[in-house]
């Protein structure tokens, strides 16, 4: 069962970081220069 | 008669007509940087009948704006007063093991886009089509992919840069940093930001570490614009005139009245405090 709550930690970790990014990228639309 | 302006593209001048990004090494930019003298830093010094040397570059987050602007003093030493606008909270200065093809070399900031290298995402952001500028966008990510710097971008945002306590710790550092160094050197200075977010941020994670930092800044010689805000939220939301991303001279020239008010303030304090 292990790598079952590995894999739903994973999947949980992008899901929040995609959400943050796109936050992120919101709030700062300066790509580089 | 120096003065000093520490910032991100905001106070470089980018998309400003007098202004020319500096080339990248392997880049298709112009062979040649000249920084704007439109900017609102450039524009009170002209007024102040001082020299104007420009710390800032377009993509700096706020340990490249501390970092640069604390250098350059150092280099001047007499400078009579140093202007900092702060960036967004979610970019990070490294120095990285290798060399990252950038102007900056080990050094880069890597921001929420470091790790995007699809143009189309990059074409919807802007507020007018310029094909000259989208190129630059996607060569720039291109080689951040091809480096390594683009995978630890997506693995640090994931792991600590997303989350936007890191972000407010971080930028209160470097503020404070900046500060006090100016304080100990004796330096005049004026702080403004981009995006109020910056310290409205602050609020939502006042525990232990964000208060005790918190605490240290002098407010006193902080400048916002209307309701607060920062250089890039209030030209946007009072509808100036903008490039692909940036606001344009406008902006700047109200920017500048606003900031020799404070500028006036903060002098006739001094000489009532002395």
């Amino acid at each position: 069962m292990n790598w079952l709550r590995s894999l739903y930690n994973r999947i949980k970790l992008e899901i929040q970081y995609r959400k943050k990014l796109k936050e992120l990228r919101k709030r700062d639309p300066f790509i580089y220069k | 008669m120096i003065l000093v302006a520490g910032g991100d593209s905001f106070t470089y001048g980018s998309e400003l007509k007098d202004g020319i990004t500096p080339p990248n090494p392997l880049g298709t930019e112009p062979a040649r940087a000249i920084v704007s003298q439109s900017t609102f830093p450039a524009l009170l010094a002209q007024d102040f009948g001082m020299e104007y040397h420009c710390a800032a570059y377009p993509g700096f987050g706020n340990s490249a704006i501390r970092r640069s602007t604390m250098n350059m003093c150092e280099q001047l030493q007499a400078v009579d007063l140093v202007i900092v606008t702060w960036s967004f909270p979610g970019r990070y200065e490294f120095r990285f093991n290798y060399d990252t093809e950038e102007r900056w070399g080990n050094w880069y900031n890597i921001t929420p886009w470091t790790m995007l290298d699809d143009a189309e995402s990059i074409k919807r952001e802007f507020q007018i089509d310029d094909p000259i500028i989208l190129e630059h966008h996607v060569n720039n990510l291109q080689r951040a992919k091809r480096t390594g710097v683009s995978a630890f971008a997506k693995t640090f945002y994931q792991h600590v840069g997303g989350s936007s306590y890191w972000e407010t710790y971080n930028s209160l550092s470097e503020i404070i940093m900046l500060q006090q160094y100016l304080k100990l050197n004796d330096i005049p200075y004026i702080f403004s930001m981009v995006d109020e977010c910056l310290l409205n941020n602050c609020v939502h994670w006042m525990d232990e570490n964000i208060t005790t930092l918190y605490n240290q800044i002098d407010f006193d010689r902080w400048v916002s614009f209307q309701n607060n805000q920062g250089f890039f939220t209030w030209a946007r939301d009072y509808k100036y005139p903008f490039g692909t991303t940036h606001p344009l001279e406008p902006a700047h020239v109200d920017a500048a009245k606003y900031i020799k008010e404070k500028y006036y303030e903060l002098v006739k304090k001094f000489i009532q405090q002395n």
